[in-house]
């Protein structure tokens, strides 16, 4: 690109052409005060704060929208600037109300700072404050729209970064305001309450509701969230040793940072007063607060006992995909060394062996081929059976953001409309797991498209021939019956797909869940393997650590239902559970409860007393990510660090400590004393991990990028199933009800139930049928209806929606937790989706 | 007043004709009026459909151009001009003498949806002053007697 000189203020810079003057100003170290301008956002010179004088035009130019031009004599400071610049301050103090010292801004409102700066003071203009009451009821966001000063921030935050069009400008002149549709409070509008535009307000106007604490944090603490797979970076507000406030953090000003409701706000649970602050032993049936040398003492006596009584596999370990990899390395090697087992795993509350092997066998790796990052940049994106807006709402915005600034095409294949059908080129809605018959069609579409022939990688030519051989005869023409997917419409997506060179897949628990998910693993893998080189494959993993459970070796060694099995027979007679409650977030945890009865002795370690803790006999208090050190692996394989920022909560201590003193109780100690040593250790044991010290550093923001994994196996592509054949229909029980995610709860909620913000805002338990359905069964919206599977019944309300098709329920995974209705697996279904049928509750 | 009975398949062919094209959101919205007297607020989520546009933003463009209405304005538009030159010319008057005929303050619309009183900050014919329009019709140099005559010629 060509470069340019201009001077700013008499000093000779350089710049890009097509750069503003306000970006060449800054990166000269030359000030250029603002209110509406951020590097990540579209400029639009709203605020009229950035004036310059332009010397050889002797004209006034805001320099955030004027590009910078050959020859060009800047002056930032001129009194003509300063001048100008302090009228427009002026106007903006004397329309706003004078309630800076109740401000929950205080010393970081832009526009206060800048005021001073300019030593603009009491303002000589007449009083014009404009009071727009607002009502809002949503937990998360207040709006005072008299603070505003229009600097439409939060608007292009809102279009631009989160891609969701909840507000725009209303009105004009002095009525004019950032509205939602209708005027309406957001929590009616299509708000998902990420707070992006409350970290971009530069006044008080939005604001953190019931915020634990006004005013400025004394520390922030740089940190990695851990609540889903997307592992955003933040910053931890800390005052008197608790956690104020959560802010998004980047390393480079140009990168949108957006988080989600959940990372934003979920954060109350860290000092929720429910927190168990000491460890408990049950005594004469009740759990009582004892030391933490009595706890670990019997703790490591009933586990010894155990151990020496019944030998080798006698005990088990189970953790949640929450913990870090420090911890799930430790617990491997605690499991072998003190405890003299395999049972080791890690309940990631679904089938994960089906990913797993299913990459494997096709891949020779797990999880995403490369960052999230480049789901921004892909120009067709396939999505099939995942939601992220809801599960992994970062990844959502990069399809979004692909979508509105590159024309990128979504073709989406799902059986339930979600919030990205809406910005989606082509729906596919397949019946109910018959995505192997779409699929596999859609393979063959691909193979007969020039396009895609043309790049077919040379290594896989005699599979390619054998896969076309099968597919030859694959029935088309009973697309449209088996699938509800018309020929047309499949055709029509398989070229769509390879209209553009750079294309992504993505996909999620949808596919994952089902009966035969490893083969559709397969397909999807084999797509991907023979599409181009630049194919991005993201499968869509829930929880914050589930790949670095997998990776530590912990999560496909035995599945929860084998670990219940083991129970049931009596070969397993003590548990330990560190940070996780299987009751709720197994599916069919009820048949684990069961199991619970059968155990000589259960030992849990959880921030909370939890369903499955008040079953235990020893419960020891765990520390939240906010508290300890350690490292993450994002569903995109990138290693991140969580760091301390307050001490533990009451007397609770990191998993890894606990580890490792029960260890030495076991006298079988390991050799670490501090979460950095284990990192150290994973770094030199763990292949993959080669380099993962390098997040160690002091950095704020860092991560390292896991590679795929060199000593891949021979790669190879599946050649599927010609004709694959449909579950049928079971008479006796006509719905079919499909459970997934919601935005405010991570999965059943294990972490985020605890928060009392993201728990209020959907609080009742309901279930998303079809309007010809409700018509049919006569019943409406909000009717208390009885759910019956074959395992058990579960009474909700009804939600009305045409989201939903004919024949199919939405159960929102939250309000499944300890219900009879999900059975552990259905051979039938798979794990996602259970037959039900429905009875009327009479009032 | 009672709400009107709004029917939304006449929507269709105004939606179809643009569909897809985001820069045609104003002549797509004259449209709307013209077929509706006004933008049913109800209409708006289609017609951001339609151009992929958001809701909010289709309704930012509403609210900011006075010639569009998101309430049913009546089948007379009087717009009464306040410019200095119609002001000195009795501009006040008229408006008083309007307000009075039609029992309606600025902004109102009569129940029968026959008349809306509106003033403007200037009509562009300050030769004329004192003016009004009803619809597109200019009528300069106005006077009381005027007025009454205007208003009966246009009533039911």
């Amino acid at each position: 690109m060509k470069e340019i000189t201009l001077t700013i203020n008499g000093q000779q810079v350089n710049g890009k052409a097509g750069d503003s003057i306000i970006d060449v100003a800054q990166a000269h170290g030359i000030p250029i005060p603002t209110l509406c301008h951020d590097p990540c956002l579209i400029p639009v010179g709203a605020c009229r704060v950035c004036l310059v004088e332009d010397e050889k035009r002797g004209t006034l130019t805001a320099s955030c929208v004027t590009p910078i031009a050959s020859g060009m004599a800047i002056r930032t400071d001129s009194e003509k600037v300063l001048e100008a610049r302090k009228v427009v301050v002026k106007l903006m103090i004397a329309s706003h109300p004078e309630s800076c010292i109740l401000c929950e801004k205080g010393n970081r409102c832009t526009l206060r700072q800048i005021a001073a700066d300019l030593g603009v003071g009491i303002v000589e203009y007449y009083d014009m404050p404009s009071f727009t009451g607002s009502q809002e009821l949503n937990p998360f966001i207040r709006r005072d729209l008299s603070k505003c000063i229009l600097c439409a921030k939060c608007i292009r935050a809102d279009h631009e970064l989160v891609v969701e069009g909840a507000i725009d400008y209303m009105d004009r002149g002095f009525d004019a305001r950032p509205a939602t549709l209708t005027d309406g409070p957001l929590e009616i509008s299509e708000c998902t309450f990420c707070g992006t535009c409350v970290e971009m307000c530069p006044t008080g106007a939005l604001f953190e509701r019931d915020k634990p604490l006004r005013g400025t944090a004394t520390n922030r603490v740089p940190t990695t969230c851990s609540f889903c797979g997307c592992g955003c970076s933040l910053w931890l507000g800390v005052a008197h040793n608790n956690v104020v406030g959560v802010q998004p953090a980047v390393s480079d000003p140009k990168r949108p940072a957006a988080l989600c409701a959940k990372g934003h706000y979920g954060y109350d649970y860290i000092n929720h007063p429910d927190r168990l602050r000491t460890p408990l032993i049950r005594k004469d049936g009740e759990l009582a607060e004892v030391s933490w040398d009595e706890a670990l003492q019997a703790a490591g006596q009933a586990l010894d006992s155990i151990k020496k009584k019944k030998g080798k596999g006698s005990l088990a370990l189970l953790t949640g995909p929450h913990c870090t990899n420090e911890e799930a390395y430790v617990m491997r090697h605690f499991a072998s060394h003190a405890l003299n087992t395999d049972h080791v795993l890690c309940n990631t509350g679904m089938d994960i062996s089906n990913l797993t092997e299913g990459m494997e066998e096709t891949l020779g790796f797990v999880g995403a081929n490369t960052s999230l990052e480049n789901l921004e940049t892909a120009e067709t994106i396939l999505l099939i059976g995942a939601n992220p807006t809801e599960t992994a709402p970062v990844a959502g915005y990069g399809i979004k953001r692909g979508i509105r600034n590159r024309q990128a095409k979504l073709i989406i294949i799902d059986p339930l409309e979600i919030k990205l059908t809406k910005h989606a080129a082509l729906w596919l809605q397949p019946f109910i797991n018959t995505d192997e018959f779409v699929l596999t069609g859609f393979l063959k579409l691909l193979l007969e498209n020039d396009r895609f022939k043309k790049a077919l990688p040379d290594q896989y030519t005699k599979e390619v021939k054998e896969i076309e051989k099968r597919l030859n005869n694959f029935p088309l023409d009973k697309l449209q019956t088996t699938t509800g997917v018309s020929p047309d419409t499949l055709r029509q997506a398989a070229e769509t797909f390879c209209t553009a060179e750079k294309r992504a897949v993505v996909f999620g628990n949808g596919i994952i869940q089902q009966p035969r998910g490893k083969h559709l693993v397969k397909i999807i893998s084999t797509i991907a393997q023979l599409a181009n080189k630049q194919t991005t494959l993201i499968p869509l993993l829930k929880q914050s650590n589930t790949l670095g459970c997998l990776h530590m070796g912990l999560t496909n060694r035995e599945t929860p239902e084998e670990l219940t099995a083991k129970i049931m027979q009596g070969t397993i007679k003590g548990l330990w559970i560190i940070g996780d409650d299987p009751l709720e977030s197994m599916t069919g945890g009820k048949e684990f409860e069961k199991a619970l009865d059968k155990l000589e002795v259960l030992i849990v370690s959880d921030h909370f007393l939890n369903s499955t803790a008040g079953r235990a006999h020893i419960v020891l208090p765990s520390a939240t990510f906010a508290e300890k050190a350690g490292t993450l692996t994002s569903l995109d394989g990138r290693v991140q660090p969580v760091r301390p920022a307050i001490g533990c909560v009451g007397q609770s201590r990191p998993d890894w400590l606990i580890i490792l003193q029960i260890a030495e109780q076991l006298g079988a100690p390991l050799k670490f004393t501090s979460a950095q040593e284990i990192t150290e250790e994973i770094n030199k044991r763990v292949p993959l991990y080669a380099g993962i010290t390098s997040v160690l550093d002091s950095a704020e923001y860092i991560c390292h990028y896991l590679p795929l994994p060199s000593s891949r196996k021979k790669t190879s592509v599946y050649i599927p199933d010609g004709n694959p054949e449909m579950p049928p229909p079971d008479k006796k029980y006509p719905y079919k009800a499909m459970t997934g995610s919601i935005l405010f709860q991570l999965g059943r909620g294990y972490q985020t139930k605890h928060s009392r913000k993201l728990d209020g805002i959907v609080d009742e338990a309901y279930v998303e049928i079809n309007p010809a359905d409700a018509r049919q069964l006569g019943i409406q919206q909000k009717d208390a209806i009885k759910l019956i599977s074959a395992s058990g019944e579960a009474t909700t309300k009804v939600c009305i929606t045409d989201r939903v098709p004919s024949g199919v329920l939405f159960l929102p995974l939250p309000f499944t937790t300890g219900s009879t209705l999900l059975p552990m697996t259905d051979p039938g279904l798979g794990r996602k989706t259970c037959q039900v049928k429905i009875e009327r509750i009479t009032p | 007043m009672k709400k009107k009975e709004i029917d939304l398949q006449k929507l269709d062919p105004i939606l179809e004709e643009f569909k897809g094209q985001k820069w045609a959101l104003i002549p797509l919205l004259q449209k709307v009026q013209e077929e509706y007297g006004f933008i049913p607020p109800e209409t708006i989520p289609d017609i951001a459909k339609a151009l992929q546009l958001f809701p909010s933003e289709v309704q930012g463009v509403i609210t900011f151009y006075s010639q569009f209405s998101l309430e049913p304005k009546g089948k007379y538009i009087i717009r009464v001009c306040k410019g200095t030159a119609c002001h000195v010319r009795g501009g006040r008057s008229i408006l008083r003498l309007l307000k009075k005929e039609l029992e309606l303050e600025e902004g109102q619309t009569t129940e029968d949806y026959q008349f809306t009183l509106d003033t403007v900050a200037c009509l562009g014919a300050c030769f004329l002053a004192p003016t009004m329009m009803v619809n597109q019709n200019y009528f300069g140099k106005l006077s009381p007697p005027k007025i009454g005559s205007i208003v009966k010629q246009y009533k039911k």
